[in-house]
């Protein structure tokens, strides 16, 4: 089980994802990984690597209200392919190189090696500013992400300790 | 009778760093304008540096680029270095071509896998690559994995490193470190010399330039993080002298500036008469020029790997390039291993740099080619203006060049695979349009 927050903490909304897998990783007792304005999207692919099961937090830019939180199950069995079209028809395919998180999804299902379990959680953001902080209806938006992923957790049997 | 017009278009070219479009348009048998439009917006880096502290030029200029943020940290810190009257050497610098090893890995492997491959092979895109070759694409990742751990190693992280400073690093790393490298650099290197039998059996359009080359070039090593600028023509001056010899103009069709060789001037080289200069004084920068000006200085397994790639000292194919990218991927695993095998942590990780009132200059070689900076400072470090040439720009006079012959000689292709012969040709300089602008549309119109 691996929580993975994506995302840019110095361009405003653009670090959601990264606040809200940081504080769903400590309420869930779950391993984190953040991936703060890592570069292309295959990183993804190595940040996943061998987990069974992924939640991933991202901002993302789909026209909806901001603060809306959708949450997409790209595992094997959800066509990947598709849900990555879905993903860069312009919800989370915003990246400044060339690989975003679509791409990784559809990479990683080409290499046949998705988690076996995989949801993405997107925030939508108002404001991807330089410098600026998130936007109140952002940050709002967090908990409710975090709630979600909390969610998915509890839906996940926990290995015996 | 009607000349017959055509024109392509690129709205938004694919596979490249950055936002920019791609303009052809002919008319009958002749090409009539090409325009590489680069739209993302301006960056303005160099006047947000001005009233800042020449410590915070490598953390902020690398800011510039997620792909080559080490070769902004390391042009800034030679540039601030040069006006302060201090030399970097012994293990620091070293290790500042260490971690530079780990970007040209990095950089390397993601542009000869992930975004210039699917032309050869005719995919979209590694995605539908990577179903049909999944060995290969993994062989790709795990070198791009081993260029980020380096670079993680020695800056910190493996995007904006945080240990780089003026006068060298915060923090140096335990022999013992470096040590645990060894083995992934060595599959690494492995893995280099199979990139380069694969992509030298790809096949490549008949196309060659009169190119002049401009690159680093030192006594001894392959260039990377230190040398005079020195061209095919005959340039060879210290960085200092850049602005002497090339100008940067303004075009409207680009947020990126073009660079161009100042016409009229005469080199001498050993008493000899001046080169060729190119029509318009384009010059291009980069693995291809660094590869041509320095073949002599390649490392035995990057040499063999090159000859049985069919390479010899010259190569003025630019979609070979995907080959001596190739090659130079081999080179950069082959002396971060050196570079490894002779370290000693330094006593101390850096040199104190104290400021003074100055201009410096700083050039590097940039993945993509060489990466110039020049800044004056005050007598407290602070930083009164700033000016950084990327790569792209330099070479942009270049593609434009390039687009303009390879449509002259593919005219009699289908829209869409002349199209796709653009883009390719784009891709062969592995364009970093978010440095440039400092990418890519294209639009080919016939009339």
């Amino acid at each position: 089980m691996l929580v993975v927050g994506v995302g840019n903490r110095d361009r405003g909304d653009d670090g959601a994802g990264l606040v809200a897998a940081s504080r769903l990783g400590a309420a869930a007792g779950v391993p984190v990984a953040l991936l703060d304005a890592a570069g292309d999207g295959t990183v993804l692919l190595d940040a996943w690597r061998g987990a069974d099961t992924v939640i991933v937090l991202d901002a993302m830019r789909s026209g909806a209200a901001a603060g809306t939180v959708r949450r997409l199950d790209a595992g094997p069995e959800h066509r990947p392919a598709e849900v990555a079209a879905h993903l860069g028809a312009g919800a989370l395919g915003v990246s400044t190189h060339g690989l975003g998180v679509a791409e990784a999804v559809a990479l990683s299902d080409a290499l046949g090696r998705l988690p076996r379990r995989l949801i993405i959680l997107g925030i939508e953001g108002a404001c991807f500013d330089a410098g600026a902080d998130l936007s109140p209806e952002v940050a709002r938006a967090v908990d409710g992400a975090v709630r979600l992923g909390l969610e998915e957790v509890a839906d996940v049997p926990r290995p015996a300790r | 009778m009607p000349v017959k017009r055509r024109t392509i278009k690129v709205d938004a070219l694919a596979r490249v760093e950055g936002e920019g479009a791609l303009y052809v348009r002919t008319a009958g048998k002749r090409v009539t304008d090409v325009r590489l439009r680069i739209y993302e917006p301006p960056r303005f880096f160099e006047a947000f540096l001005r009233g800042r502290a020449y410590t915070e030029t490598p953390d902020i200029t690398a800011r510039i680029c997620g792909i080559c943020p080490v070769a902004y940290q390391m042009s800034a810190c030679r540039a601030m270095e040069d006006a302060c009257g201090v030399q970097v050497d012994g293990q620091i610098r070293a290790l500042r071509r260490l971690l530079y090893c780990g970007e040209w890995i990095e950089s390397h492997a993601l542009h000869i896998y992930m975004l210039h491959a699917p032309d050869f092979l005719g995919y979209a895109s590694i995605v539908e690559m990577a179903r049909d070759h999944q060995k290969i694409v993994e062989r790709g990742l795990a070198l791009k994995r081993t260029g980020n751990e380096l670079m993680r190693l020695i800056g910190g992280r493996e995007v904006h490193p945080i240990n780089v400073r003026v006068g060298g690093f915060y923090r140096a790393p335990s022999r013992a470190e470096l040590d645990g490298m060894v083995d992934r650099l060595r599959q690494a290197r492995d893995d280099a010399v199979e990139t380069v039998r694969w992509v030298a059996g790809f096949d490549f359009p008949d196309f060659e330039q009169p190119y002049e080359f401009v690159a680093l070039r030192r006594s001894g090593e392959y260039p990377i993080d230190d040398g005079r600028i020195v061209s095919s023509g005959g340039l060879d001056v210290a960085a200092a002298e850049y602005a002497d010899h090339f100008v940067e103009e303004q075009v409207p069709h680009s947020n990126a500036l073009h660079s161009r060789l100042r016409d009229g001037f005469n080199f001498n080289v050993a008493g000899e008469s001046a080169g060729r200069r190119s029509a318009g004084g384009t010059y291009l920068v980069g693995p291809l020029a660094r590869y041509n000006l320095n073949f002599d200085a390649l490392s035995a397994p990057a040499t063999s790997a090159a000859r049985d790639a069919g390479l010899g000292p010259v190569c003025r194919n630019p979609f070979r390039s995907i080959v001596v990218r190739a090659v130079e991927l081999v080179y950069a695993c082959d002396e971060a291993l050196r570079l490894i095998g002779q370290y000693e942590a330094p006593p101390r990780p850096f040199v104190d740099v104290p400021a003074r009132r100055a201009t410096g200059h700083g050039c590097t070689e940039a993945p993509r080619g060489i990466l110039y900076h020049r800044y004056a400072i005050d007598e407290n470090g602070v930083i009164v203006s700033a000016r950084i040439v990327p790569p792209t720009s330099q070479n942009q006079a270049q593609i434009e060049a390039d687009l303009r012959d390879v449509v002259q000689q593919s005219l009699a292709l289908p829209d869409d695979r002349l199209t796709l012969r653009c883009e390719q040709a784009v891709r062969n300089y592995d364009p970093c349009i978010s440095c440039a602008t400092h990418f890519l549309r294209l639009h080919i119109d016939r009339g």
